[in-house]
């Protein structure tokens, strides 16, 4: 028996609470000998705030104490870093080395706050994070994507224009040049904390920036009578066309589109939610995320308890898996696994509609908004 | 109902845990609630709104036909009763407030920009008579219809000339407020007949499978409580972090809501007072089992420690409030005390009366 078989075994022998309580003395060396598979946010019984790597079937193999409450995960193209962002407006990152070193905890600048999203270059080097930049003078902000040096102990190196106001979600488009960034189009101001400042007038859009230059290459805006429909997660389907999940701030009973598509200079395809859906979702959909092979889209609804699975090819509905406050996506395969606010991680495989199975609950806990496969 | 709930809560404290209910409320329970929230205290309360926009408009039209120190004074406790009264609805933020931006035509705050200001200031400088028609404003902006700038037109800068004989600008200023205070009362009638039993009030009273928004009681109570703890929400993060700032450098006494009025205590006092009246007319406790009702006490223990802070930072008075030793004092035990309202109401609350308000689905992002 290995090392790693012992360890894995005694772990799944402690179970439940008892692993919890025990795993922030343990973590960097069982990280450092058992293969860490995912990474999610989450919210410790106590209350408090962690970020934690689990391992295939969901089991934590480390947890790291976060300043407050986290959003989500980014992860680098070789998978020995994964960087934790502060839910806005918070103004930590936490970088955590795969390989079990110290953690580096990283501040925003006085002027900046992150959004909870943020994404690699394709080499690594440098890390992009969706931030608000503000002022003391007015409550007026702008988004921004702040550019980090991973070599430089993630010192801040400059920053390009989001090309929009609440930068959310930003992905690496696969050329490895282009940055897509969903500027959801709310306001916010750190002194109103997350108080949202211009419902009114609105504009969210989806833009496509140049990774060097920060020049705007292409952008999507919704028309004018979706002003309210923020764009907040993405995720690339194997054609490079960019899925899109939104929050409506208008009344429940609007039933708008809550899910498109855009594939760059193009034109955005808005996919038709079934009307017997629409009212469970609440004008809410949570993480979007392809799967291992971009032929199939999740995108989950927390507030209706499920989740729902697009075809990639016409932006259809294929159908829903049930998840009570269900959130956090990752990739597996051809399938997903899938977490949620009461402790369970799982998986759902093919064909959609299939039921999630509870492969690990950690008692108290709850995974955050979002998921990802390292 | 079941006893079931001693047993719950003790994990509930203890852990943060929250067990399955061996009995839940029934459906008529959470019905009943939700009708007597609408009954007592929701209507009633938007009908209120209505009624003391009217007499606030009916106190400028009287003020401008003879205005006087003395009116004015008149006319800033009338305006003082309006923003206590909009506390009343202020947090109930679903339905009919969500739609056509009637939350932000009636208060147009944060205002970023100072946009409401700078319109009120324009229309006395242009002193365009078309401004002035019925239902002019509410073609416009948002920012320059509701309470802010009313409070601006009314005691803004220079507000003086409201009263100053052959000011020809104040006279324009006092017809200005008449007609932002006519929108007010167009706004917060629309709502009542919105919130009528031919509109939402039957969506709010009558879940359903056919219900376009609520499907079930439960969910109806669920909003009400969210709403509660949005209110606290709103009441540390709008009304109180922003002027108090964390430290003494980053105090901003200008950013306190209704500051020109002198009513940004009022407003603060409305907030708690109307969370405890929803509490009460619509019978949370109802839903609870005796064993559970220390969570109704313990919200309304908290909301009285925020009125008697309340009354000590009247005592100490607005703006030095902000700035004293003693006020920053009392503001941040507000602060705790209102953030432990929200707290108990979201959790405890939640938990006890078998709601399902998930981690994700509350607060996501």
């Amino acid at each position: 028996m290995s090392a790693l078989e012992l360890d894995r075994r005694q772990l799944l022998a402690a179970g439940g609470v008892a692993l919890i309580s025990g795993l922030i003395g343990l973590p960097r060396d069982l990280a450092a000998q058992s293969k860490a598979f995912f990474a999610s946010a989450v919210r410790l019984a106590d209350k408090s705030f962690a970020v934690q790597l689990l391992d295939e079937a969901g089991i934590p193999l480390a947890s790291y104490p976060l300043e407050d409450r986290g959003h989500d995960v980014a992860v680098s193209p070789k998978g020995d870093l994964v960087v934790a962002f502060a839910r806005r407006p918070g103004r930590f990152m936490l970088a955590i080395a795969t390989n079990g070193s110290e953690p580096n905890l990283i501040w925003a600048r006085e002027d900046r706050h992150y959004f909870g999203h943020g994404a690699f270059s394709i080499d690594g080097q440098l890390l992009y994070a969706a931030e608000n930049a503000f002022t003391d003078k007015d409550d007026i902000t702008h988004g921004v994507i702040g550019i980090y040096d991973v070599q430089a102990g993630f010192k801040r190196i400059g920053e390009h224009f989001s090309h929009g106001v609440g930068p959310h979600e930003i992905l690496l488009m696969g050329d490895g040049k282009t940055l897509a960034v969903a500027n959801g189009g709310i306001m916010t101001h750190p002194d109103y904390r997350r108080v949202k400042l211009n419902l009114d007038d609105m504009k969210p859009n989806l833009s496509f920036v140049d990774i060097t230059s920060g020049d705007l290459l292409d952008q999507m805006e919704l028309p004018a009578d979706l002003h309210q429909l923020s764009i907040r997660h993405m995720s690339i389907d194997k054609d490079q066309r960019v899925w899109f999940g939104c929050q409506h701030q208008g009344e429940l009973t609007e039933e708008v589109p809550l899910i498109g598509s855009y594939k760059r200079d193009g034109e955005v395809r808005m996919s038709e939610i079934p009307e017997d859906l629409f009212y469970s979702l609440r004008n809410y959909v949570g993480s979007v995320m392809c799967n291992g092979e971009g032929s199939l889209v999740a995108t989950s609804c927390p507030r209706g308890g499920k989740v729902l699975y697009w075809d990639v090819e016409r932006g259809t509905y294929l159908g829903e898996t049930a998840l009570r406050d269900g959130c956090g996506i990752a990739a597996w395969g051809k399938g997903f696994v899938m977490s949620n606010g009461i402790g369970d991680f799982g998986r759902v495989g093919l064909p959609a509609e299939s039921a999630f199975e509870v492969s690990h609950h950690q008692s108290g806990l709850a995974f955050d908004n979002h998921m990802i496969a390292l | 109902m079941a006893k079931w709930i001693s047993a719950t809560l003790g994990l509930v404290m203890a852990g943060g845990l929250v067990m399955p209910a061996a009995a839940a409320p029934l459906e008529a329970d959470y019905q009943k609630v939700a009708q007597k929230a609408y009954g007592n205290y929701i209507l009633p309360s938007f009908e209120g709104l209505q009624g003391q926009a009217g007499r606030m408009e009916a106190q400028i039209k009287d003020f401008c036909a003879s205005p006087s120190i003395e009116a004015h004074d008149a006319v800033r406790s009338d305006f003082g009763r309006l923003v206590y009264q909009w506390g009343a609805v202020e947090f109930l933020r679903f339905g009919p407030m969500q739609s056509e931006n009637r939350f932000h035509r009636l208060l147009f705050w944060p205002d970023r920009k100072g946009t409401a200001l700078k319109k009120v200031r324009r229309a006395i400088n242009d002193q365009d008579a078309k401004r002035l028609e019925p239902g002019a404003l509410a073609s416009g902006s948002v920012a320059f219809q509701g309470l802010n700038a009313l409070e601006y037109a009314l005691f803004g800068e220079g507000y003086e000339s409201l009263w100053t004989k052959g000011d020809a600008k104040g006279a324009y200023r006092c017809e200005l407020a008449y007609a932002i205070a006519g929108n007010i009362v167009a706004t917060s009638s629309d709502l009542v007949k919105a919130w009528s039993m031919d509109g939402f009030g039957k969506t709010f009273t009558q879940p359903g499978k056919d219900n376009p928004v609520y499907r079930e009681g439960k969910e109806v109570v669920a909003e009400l409580v969210k709403a509660l703890g949005t209110n606290g929400q709103y009441f540390t993060d709008v009304k109180l972090l922003p002027v108090v700032g964390r430290e003494l450098r980053k105090a901003k006494p200008k950013k306190a809501m209704f500051r020109r009025a002198g009513a940004s205590l009022i407003s603060m006092q409305s907030s708690l007072d109307h969370a405890g009246q929803l509490i009460h007319e619509a019978d949370f406790e109802m839903l609870l089992d005796e064993d559970a009702w220390w969570i109704i006490n313990g919200a309304e223990f908290e909301l009285k420690n925020g009125s008697k802070t309340l009354k000590k930072l009247g005592e100490i008075g607005m703006p030095k409030a902000v700035t004293d030793e003693e006020g920053r004092k009392q503001f941040q035990y507000l602060e705790t005390v209102v953030r432990g309202f929200g707290e108990m109401m979201i959790s405890e609350y939640a938990a006890g009366a078998a709601l399902v308000i998930g981690f994700n689905s509350l607060d996501g992002d």
